[in-house]
């Protein structure tokens, strides 16, 4: 999940927002023991059988789950309270059954937790300032947009657009910094993205090339890397692969190179063009081990002997039986690609000189 | 055939702890990068999760893992083995 959900910037703000996040060893060798979680788990199952029977689930392909690893969700309240289980939960009539939940599941059962348990889901005092600061400033652009992203990150989208749109709107009449502009068009571009509403996104992007100050050229690589998601959705790779080559070489300093790279490498891995996927993937490992993609990245570049699904490359998996030793060396393999690629670049920018 | 089971887990995390094939132990090269992640409550401060979700009135999420913890793993959640 390390490489899955947890490096999904929604989860990651959902969670930092609204959860306390915790993990630890259930039992296997190695590190990461904790006594105080052990007596709170072990105390639930002893009080209620839930918590036991929705470890255990079967997915559609007949897999099941590791009873010792799971990510759930818990009340702190009355001892402690099992209150759902991210791989096996009800979503509507249908029950999620995913060994390894991908980033949507994990973010639509976080939502359910805290529509289920709203006890959970109250204001901050920060919250609150900035949401009263923004209904009794409804001109004022910053004040709005702090508010919008509150919702966003709490997955309350059509009062984030409604907020942002009404930023936008001060933004514009009263001739605020350009830069108002590009991170209010930037959010309402990943709104469209997380709806997959490409409609909008299509309006938006007219908007955008319409505006005066030529606005599209000061919006970075977020304009093409938004167009570029919704290529891959529609699986378009060999255009979403043009994008994403053009923007890596046009914004090398933009916070976003390691979604570039990483979804370059995507669209190079379904183009059956597994030598520059390996590329992508490795340059983020090696330049950028800080990003919040590195894992994801490290991961992909292992992806021939990684045993479970990799849902951002269609859910390949291998089938062998494996272990860390074996997704190291994966890399390892993956590497050599890329330094191959590397040694190449520099060779070619001596003979330049 | 348990003791085998539990000998071949054993090679694997210390192999793992062994070697993170320099993936994650070493600082960014470039500053082009977005470092925001999860702020986990490390394993072995389950009291300290316990004491924030009471005092902020929040829910906790546990990821439990079976195994493959190395020290780095332990201290920081984005770098390491889990």
């Amino acid at each position: 999940m390390r490489a899955g959900a947890f490096a999904d910037l929604r989860v990651i703000r959902l969670i930092n927002r609204r959860f306390i996040p915790f993990y630890f060893n259930t039992g296997g060798p190695g590190l990461g023991h904790d006594d105080d979680a052990d007596k709170f788990i072990r105390d639930l199952q002893t009080e209620s059988k839930r918590f036991r029977n929705l470890k255990v689930i079967t997915d559609p392909y007949g897999r099941r789950s590791n009873t010792f690893a799971y990510f759930a969700a818990f009340s702190q309240a009355d001892g402690g309270k099992i209150l759902g289980i991210a791989n096996g939960w009800n979503k509507g009539e249908k029950r999620v059954r995913q060994i390894t939940p991908n980033k949507k599941t994990v973010f639509e059962f976080l939502l359910k937790m805290l529509r289920d348990n709203p006890e959970f889901d109250k204001w901050t005092e920060a919250e609150q300032k900035i949401l009263t600061a923004a209904k009794e400033n409804p001109t004022n652009a910053q004040a709005v947009i702090r508010a919008a992203t509150i919702r966003e990150e709490l997955g309350q989208y059509d009062q984030a657009i409604k907020n942002y749109r009404q930023a936008l709107q001060h933004a514009k009449t009263n001739k605020k910094p350009i830069a108002v502009q590009t991170s209010v068009y930037a959010a309402l571009l990943r709104i469209a993205r997380y709806k997959k509403d490409w409609e909008s996104q299509q309006k938006i992007l007219a908007e955008i090339k319409s505006a005066p100050s030529d606005l599209a050229s000061k919006m970075g690589a977020d304009l093409t890397l938004e167009q570029a998601y919704r290529k891959l959705d529609e699986k378009d790779y060999r255009g979403a692969s043009k994008l994403l080559t053009k923007a890596i070489k046009n914004f090398p300093d933009s916070k976003r190179m390691g979604e570039l790279q990483y979804y370059a490498g995507v669209a190079s891995f379904f183009l059956k063009d597994k030598p520059s996927a390996y590329y992508h993937w490795c340059w983020i490992v090696e330049n950028i081990p800080d990003d919040h993609l590195a894992r994801r990245a490290y991961i992909s570049a292992a992806h021939e002997d990684f045993p479970y699904p990799n849902y951002e490359l269609g859910g390949f998996k291998t089938n062998r039986m494996i272990g860390t030793r074996n997704i190291i060396n994966a890399y390892r393999r993956a590497k050599t690609h890329y330094e191959k690629r590397v040694k190449a670049e520099q060779e070619k920018a001596k003979s330049r000189k | 055939m348990r003791i085998m089971s539990l000998a071949i887990v054993a090679a694997m995390t210390f192999s793992c702890s062994l070697d993170v094939a320099g993936q994650t132990d070493q600082p960014s090269k470039l500053k082009c990068f977005n470092s925001e992640a999860i702020q986990w409550v490390y394993p072995g401060k389950f009291k300290t999760a316990l004491e924030k979700a009471k005092k902020q009135n929040r829910i906790i999420l546990m990821k439990g893992l079976g195994f493959g913890l190395d020290e780095l793993g332990t201290k920081c959640a984005t770098k390491g083995c889990w």
